[in-house]
């Protein structure tokens, strides 16, 4: 890894809380893979290979589908992707996740995760601690944007909708 | 507290994340929640209420509802028991997005947000690791559902322009 690379994956606002050995333990199981606009980073329906990405440089598109609909989210430096199926063995990836820049992105494999963990090192304990402030953040920032959206509208046929966006499995 | 017996263990077992949590670590996270029993009808939280605590659902139903600001009702999901609820506004001491309030006789277990807290930063790795991997899967999985909807809605092609927009905008925030 680039000293470069290095510094900026300390730096990134996923790692730079971390206490330095937790931070040091994760870095040291990072590789880094350069990549070019249109590359494809993290395939939709890949069951192999799995593994937190975090992008150091450039950006980076993550999309259910080709249509400006299928974009769910546009990553940029210090932004992870990766991580519903890095946590849940049942996952399969949901979305691609596609360049559209040049650019950089540091790739933790989920065996150097299992291993930190079989350790109780606390590398572990602070990845998880990080990844779940991020997607709780990631949540309440959509609750509170369709929330917007609902005091907004009064479609009925959208209060359906909303109701069928936040309705939990009904088995 | 209700006469019927509630498996506290086999409730938290069946969380996400928790496949390969040890069986001791399993019964102490049990053992940290508290049963709390509610009447039909009564709220176990209210729509913008600071988010003191997390449930997780033994028995009976529970209406999920927001309130616009003109007052409208809508009931956004009725939960089981097993589901997990009153999580995502825990860690960001952001007030509750919308109701949960008892359908019947209700049996919930009660995690406060000071227990929560502890757990996840200071207690035993055994124990702290599977709680915080069955928080992540469960508001991933949230996330991912929250996300297709609104996709599939933003595609639908008798959507206005406007609200077309602003669920793009939702769905990628630049």
């Amino acid at each position: 890894m680039s000293p470069e690379h290095l510094e900026t994956l300390a730096r990134t606002s996923l790692l730079a809380g971390m206490s330095t050995e937790a931070r040091d333990a994760i870095i040291a199981r990072c590789t880094v893979r350069e990549f070019r606009k249109n590359d494809l980073l993290i395939a939709r329906g890949d069951e192999a290979g799995r593994f937190l990405l975090l992008l150091l440089e450039g950006t980076a598109h993550v999309r259910l589908s080709e249509t400006d609909s299928g974009l769910v989210a546009v990553l940029e430096q210090g932004d992870i992707a990766g991580e519903m199926a890095f946590f849940d063995p049942q996952a399969p990836r949901a979305a691609d996740v596609v360049g559209t820049s040049s650019g950089a992105i540091a790739v933790l494999p989920l065996e150097a995760y299992e291993d930190l963990r079989s350790q109780a090192h606390p590398g572990a304990a602070a990845l998880e601690r990080a990844v779940l402030w991020r997607v709780g953040q990631r949540m309440r920032d959509t609750s509170k944007a369709v929330d917007d959206l609902l005091d907004q509208l009064s479609q009925a046929r959208l209060v359906d909708v909303l109701a069928m966006i936040f309705g939990v499995d009904e088995s | 507290m209700s006469e019927e017996h509630i498996d506290k263990v086999a409730l938290v077992r069946q969380l996400p994340g928790m496949d390969d949590a040890s069986p001791p670590a399993v019964v102490a996270l049990a053992a940290l929640f508290d049963e709390v029993d509610f009447k039909d009808g009564e709220y176990i939280c209210r729509q913008h209420q600071e988010a003191d605590a997390l449930w997780l659902l033994a028995r009976g139903e529970v209406a999920v509802s927001t309130r616009d600001v003109k007052g409208v009702q809508t009931l956004l999901a009725t939960l089981h028991p097993g589901a997990l609820f009153g999580h995502v506004a825990i860690f960001g001491r952001s007030p509750r997005t919308a109701a949960a309030q008892a359908v019947g006789p209700v049996t919930v277990l009660e995690l406060p947000r000071s227990t929560v807290t502890k757990l996840l930063a200071e207690w035993d790795f055994s124990v702290a690791s599977p709680f915080r991997r069955a928080l992540i899967v469960s508001i991933c999985r949230q996330l991912t559902r929250v996300n297709r909807t609104l996709a599939e809605l933003a595609a639908d092609p008798d959507m206005p322009g406007e609200l077309e927009r602003l669920l793009l905008r939702i769905l990628a925030p630049t």
